[in-house]
């Protein structure tokens, strides 16, 4: 898709989300309101100007003469979506598997996905965890999550 | 003045600060040689180590992290003709081709002679200059600060990306993102839509990892893998790989002018290291008696171009610690390690931690020192490193960034946090959006909006209130002369650029 249509789309989706944030923000920036100064004031100067520079961003997308084509194969976004979904997924069992065995397995798939050799794979996947969990708890004292099931096999 | 260096130099003097320092600089150059690891992302990610430190060793580690980081770039410019970080674009010209003809070593120790003297000149400008502008700074009220934030947010928003109002777009997204959490004056919850998670608002520095780390990431991932040869650095006893002092004095007034042009951009919000350093090196190119020799392995472009960029580092603290307003990205993670630590940059910063903000400026100057040994004496380990494959590297970087937002609140929400903006980042760029404006707007949101109501509170709701104080028209006037001034400026270069597609 070429830069002049997505800029185009782009300012109107400024507009229109610009939009909704100034005729909610009464309601859900409501507040004590001094001197006519209410906590939805800032927010409603700031959808005023995300309106006009939108539109500004639209015309300048209908009038540009640069229409430099982006990069969106099929190939690529695969990949980002393979990373990104990785990484959510890391998120969600961390609380169940807890840290040190949801990063190993977070980092064995995403070592393999970028094809690291063998030997990498299974160096950095069990020895990069082991040394963040003892630097973070032992130095910095931060508590990281043992994990539902992991204490339900403990206790 | 030096009563304070003193006790700066007193506070800093402990072995972990040096050894913090060391490590950090250590750390910033592996990453800076890496192609493609940038500065910014290595400062945001190692935030999180320090807030369970001392500030002055925290900010020194990142300092460190920062000034190792910005040579390193230079490294993979000169060996494989890749800046390591946008900051060292310069340093190709001429370093690679001075590679290609066997003197890479020479190059190198160019380079980081360059770089350390450029930073040092900056960092002493911030040390002597710092205290008279904060003692200035505390003249200014409400409207003077919201009219300096306008001013220095117009310059971001409009210098950061190839359109400007892509630039200021991001900006203002980033004013309004910051909004979500209780409000700063009336207490009550914004945009919370009663989340419990959303009344404590987005916390930024999970917000700066996704948009810096993740985000890079996601970037890098785009491309395949593939190993880079490098050239070879050669024997360091050979002359041809040595600095001669005659060398190192033929290039002497274009290192003082790359510290004194780096030192005024750095001091200037927004426009940062690889402007300074294209900058110093056309001016280097237009004093030199032999300007032909430049982009063919010119010793004296190297050193143009690296004293320029680091020159930077020092200055980008002055506006930082004396106004509060971070000039580039990686100020404005600082500032963020910096509110971490209790500490709020700005003219009362000097009044209250004195020890603690000397001794910080001592540690600018000993991680200066320490580039030039661990620089001097790695130089041939960070040389492997720009050939490494990065993709190994990218799963460990998303674990770092994951356990850094998490560390920093113990929340597993901050980690959700950080992975969306790491999405948004990465599709903002795609969108050729500038992160910048967008980073730095978000850290300023609340001081932007109270200084502003604060303001209109004390003139009982009169906007009159910005005109009329000496301090704010002043910095409204130069919003105003910058915006025109852009704008005519980029007509200009479509004019031309419409020209040159005709001809």
């Amino acid at each position: 898709m070429g830069v002049k249509k997505i800029d185009f789309i782009l300012g109107l989706g400024f507009i229109t989300f610009a939009m909704a944030v100034y005729y909610i923000a009464p309601v859900q920036a409501s507040g004590h309101s001094f001197r006519g100064i209410s906590p939805a004031f800032f927010p409603r100067i700031l959808a005023v100007m995300i309106i006009l520079l939108g539109g500004l961003l639209s015309i300048q997308g209908l009038r540009s003469r640069n229409d430099e084509q982006l990069r969106f194969d099929k190939k690529t976004m695969v990949r980002i979506l393979i990373v990104s979904a990785t990484a959510f997924a890391y998120l969600f069992i961390i609380p169940w598997l807890g840290y040190i065995i949801s990063t190993m397995l977070f980092m064995t798939s995403m070592l393999t996905f970028y094809g690291a050799k063998k030997l990498q794979i299974i160096i950095i996947s069990i020895g990069m965890p082991l040394l963040l969990y003892f630097a973070f708890t032992r130095i910095m004292y931060v508590v990281l999550p043992v994990g539902y099931l992991i204490e339900l096999i403990i206790y | 003045m030096l009563e304070n260096i003193w006790l700066g130099f007193l506070t800093f003097m402990h072995l972990q600060n040096l050894i913090g320092v060391f490590v950090g600089v250590t750390i910033g150059i592996l990453v800076g040689a890496i192609p493609g690891l940038t500065a910014t992302m290595a400062v945001s990610v190692a935030v999180p180590l320090t807030f369970a430190v001392d500030p002055v060793l925290g900010i020194s580690f990142l300092v460190g992290v920062y000034k190792g980081a910005i040579y390193g770039g230079s490294i993979p410019a000169i060996l494989i003709n890749i800046p390591g970080t946008p900051a060292a674009a310069a340093t190709t010209m001429d370093g690679y081709a001075l590679a290609k003809k066997g003197e890479a070593g020479k190059g190198l120790k160019m380079a980081l002679y360059a770089s350390v003297m450029g930073d040092t000149f900056s960092d002493l400008v911030l040390i002597f200059v710092a205290a008279p502008i904060a003692t200035i700074a505390l003249l200014f009220g409400p409207a003077d600060y919201f009219s300096l934030m306008l001013f220095a947010l117009t310059i971001i928003g409009m210098v950061s990306g190839k359109n400007m109002v892509k630039g200021l777009i991001a900006g203002l997204l980033g004013l309004l993102l910051a909004t979500i959490g209780i409000d700063p004056i009336a207490s009550t919850p914004r945009f919370s839509f009663d989340i419990l998670q959303l009344q404590r608002g987005i916390s930024f520095i999970p917000m700066m990892i996704g948009v810096f780390g993740f985000s890079e990431v996601l970037v890098q991932t785009e491309k395949k893998s593939k190993r880079i040869s490098s050239v070879d650095i050669g024997d360091s006893k050979d002359p041809k790989n040595r600095v001669s002092a005659a060398e190192m004095k033929r290039c002497m007034p274009t290192i003082l002018r790359g510290g004194v042009i780096g030192t005024i951009i750095g001091c200037i919000p927004g426009i940062g290291q690889s402007i300074a350093a294209y900058l110093n090196y056309s001016e280097a190119k237009r004093h030199s008696k032999h300007p032909e020799t430049f982009g063919h392995g010119e010793l004296e472009g190297i050193a143009a171009a690296e004293s320029g960029n680091n020159a930077v580092d020092g200055a980008t603290l002055i506006p930082l610690l004396t106004l509060g307003i971070p000039g580039d990205v990686v100020t404005g993670v600082l500032l963020g390690a910096f509110m971490l630590q209790g500490l709020v940059p700005g003219p009362m910063l000097f009044e209250n931690h004195a020890p603690t903000v000397y001794g910080i400026f001592i540690g600018l100057l000993v991680a200066n020192v320490a580039l030039l040994i661990i620089a001097g004496f790695g130089i041939r380990f960070f040389a492997k490193v720009t050939t490494m494959p990065v993709p190994v590297l990218l799963p460990a970087i998303v674990a770092l960034c994951v356990i850094g937002s998490y560390a920093i609140d113990n929340s597993m929400v901050d980690i959700g946090i950080m992975l969306i903006f790491g999405v948004i980042g990465y599709f903002m760029r795609k969108f050729h959006f500038p992160i910048p404006p967008l980073a730095i707007a978000f850290l300023l949101s609340e001081l932007v909006e109270s200084n502003f109501r604060r303001s209109l509170l004390l003139s009982q709701g009169s906007p009159w209130i910005f005109f009329t104080r000496p301090i704010s028209v002043g910095f409204l006037l130069l919003t105003v002369l910058v915006v025109v001034g852009m704008i005519l400026r980029s007509r200009k270069d479509r004019k031309v650029q419409v020209l040159g597609e005709d001809i």
